[in-house]
């Protein structure tokens, strides 16, 4: 029984971004499309982000030019590829407060955001120490801050210290401390009995290669960039294999391209993708369309 | 008259050397007090969830935000401009003493016992911090100081 749906959803991207930016030691390999993504959980009653973005203004808006992040669409627009408004959304599971992670929560009126505790005392922690550990400071931008903490104010801010399971009904959280970030989490998705489970990777892994190999020998291949230990992605990595019986297929990065390849996926009006990772029992497809002769077929 | 004064002023903003170092001097203060404000907001949210419940944890927190803020105005104090980027200067002393107000509420609010004192507390710390970055903002929206606006992130998604 499929009890929740999964969608990746793009809402910008940058054309031409540093492999060696998304793969440890991947030094003068060129460039690759980076989708800018985050995912959407819908069953049980509710409506669920995985992360947030951000906001095409002010900061957001200076960074997408200065990085050059084209085509981004406001969450009104990217949701309802998938027939959702972002006041439906009533949590999001923010894998970690970058802030194209984390940087459009005034989008989600209605939403609980759930983000791990770490993420933000380790954070104060290094915003303290002298300034030649700038580089740990980075990623946050003082509004972000003040909006975290506005949602704090108003209830609908959780800090969670650890793994923490049935956050929502099958859905659990792990913490992936001193990763990617201070305090990173990723989310896994049960849907139904065994082993059919789903794990939205948040940046633990940016491409199929951090999980599976280069070439798909099976040997982990940390992300390009993190403030972490590069041991620690690894363990989170083969602790990612494990909650999924070892199928790497069950792991989504969402700044993988390739998922397209994968899963059933369409391309918007707007020009980026909508991945269709699983489907409830009583969803309707969102990127796939029954043809005459009842064979399935990309709305693409 | 006043045109060509006002053209005089335009063209040393871009190229003079006085107008180049002043810049990189109101940087410095400029990340500074993205950094307080920064650091005010994350004590702030997190004692409201008395997840850094030892007072001397976040008393140490505060305590160098303070030295920041003190450092930073006294820095300001002595970067000036004879021109329109002296409007710059005066944002960053404003933001910088509201700064300065709300840090020293939070240390006394820190130190309270009392629950409801803090809850009444926290709405007002919060709009004067959202205050505050206003006002920052708008510094950043200066567009000779428009490169001040850095964020530094450590992300691979594009971000340096």
């Amino acid at each position: 029984m499929q009890d929740y749906s999964i969608w990746v959803l793009e809402y910008a991207y940058v054309p031409d971004y540093a492999k060696g930016g998304v793969l440890y030691g991947a030094h003068n390999e060129g460039t690759i499309k980076l989708p800018y993504c985050y995912a959407v959980i819908k069953g049980n009653g509710h409506t669920i982000m995985v992360d947030v973005g951000y906001n095409y203004k002010e900061y957001g808006k200076v960074l997408a030019e200065r990085f050059g992040v084209i085509n981004w669409r406001d969450p009104k627009t990217v949701l309802k590829e998938v027939g959702i408004q972002p006041e439906e959304v009533d949590t999001v599971l923010v894998t970690h407060a970058h802030f194209d992670h984390f940087g459009n929560v005034e989008d989600f009126p209605n939403a609980r955001f759930y983000i791990q505790e770490q993420e933000f005392t380790k954070w104060l922690w290094a915003l303290a120490l002298p300034k030649q550990f700038e580089w740990l400071q980075g990623a946050m931008d003082p509004g972000d801050m003040l909006r975290a903490t506005q949602l704090a104010v108003e209830g609908r801010l959780v800090l969670v210290n650890g793994d923490l399971e049935n956050v929502l009904p099958n859905i659990d959280l792990f913490a992936a401390p001193d990763t990617h970030t201070f305090g990173s989490q990723f989310i896994r998705v049960r849907n139904g009995e065994g082993s059919d489970a789903w794990i939205l990777a948040g940046d633990l892994a940016y491409v199929f290669e951090n999980i599976e190999g280069r070439d798909k020998d099976g040997v982990y291949v940390p992300v390009g960039l993190a403030s972490g230990s590069q041991v620690n992605l690894l363990l989170t990595t083969d602790k990612m294999m494990n909650l999924v019986d070892r199928d790497p297929r069950r792991i989504i990065p969402v700044h993988e391209e390739r998922l397209v390849e994968v899963f059933p996926a369409r391309v918007s009006s707007e020009g980026l993708h909508i991945v269709e990772i699983t489907l409830a029992d009583n969803e309707v497809s969102k990127v796939v369309v029954e043809s005459t002769s009842s064979n399935h077929q990309s709305m693409s | 008259m006043n045109g060509a004064k006002t053209f005089h002023v335009d063209s040393q903003w871009m190229t003079g050397d006085f107008d180049s170092k002043y810049l990189v001097e109101m940087q410095i203060d400029f990340h500074e007090l993205k950094r307080s404000m920064q650091s005010l907001s994350g004590v702030l949210m997190l004692v409201q969830f008395k997840t850094m419940t030892e007072a001397t944890q976040l008393l140490t927190v505060l305590k160098e935000t303070g030295n920041w803020l003190a450092e930073t105005l006294e820095h300001l104090s002595q970067v000036s401009h004879r021109g329109r980027l002296e409007d710059f200067r005066r944002v960053c002393v404003n933001v910088c003493m509201n700064l300065q107000s709300v840090h020293r509420e939070l240390v006394e609010w820190v130190q309270q016992k009392s629950v409801a004192a803090k809850h009444q507390a926290i709405h007002k710390l919060l709009m004067r911090l959202q205050y505050a970055h206003q006002q920052l903002r708008r510094a950043a929206s200066f567009s000779p100081a428009f490169e001040m606006v850095s964020l530094n992130t450590s992300c691979a998604c594009a971000h340096q």
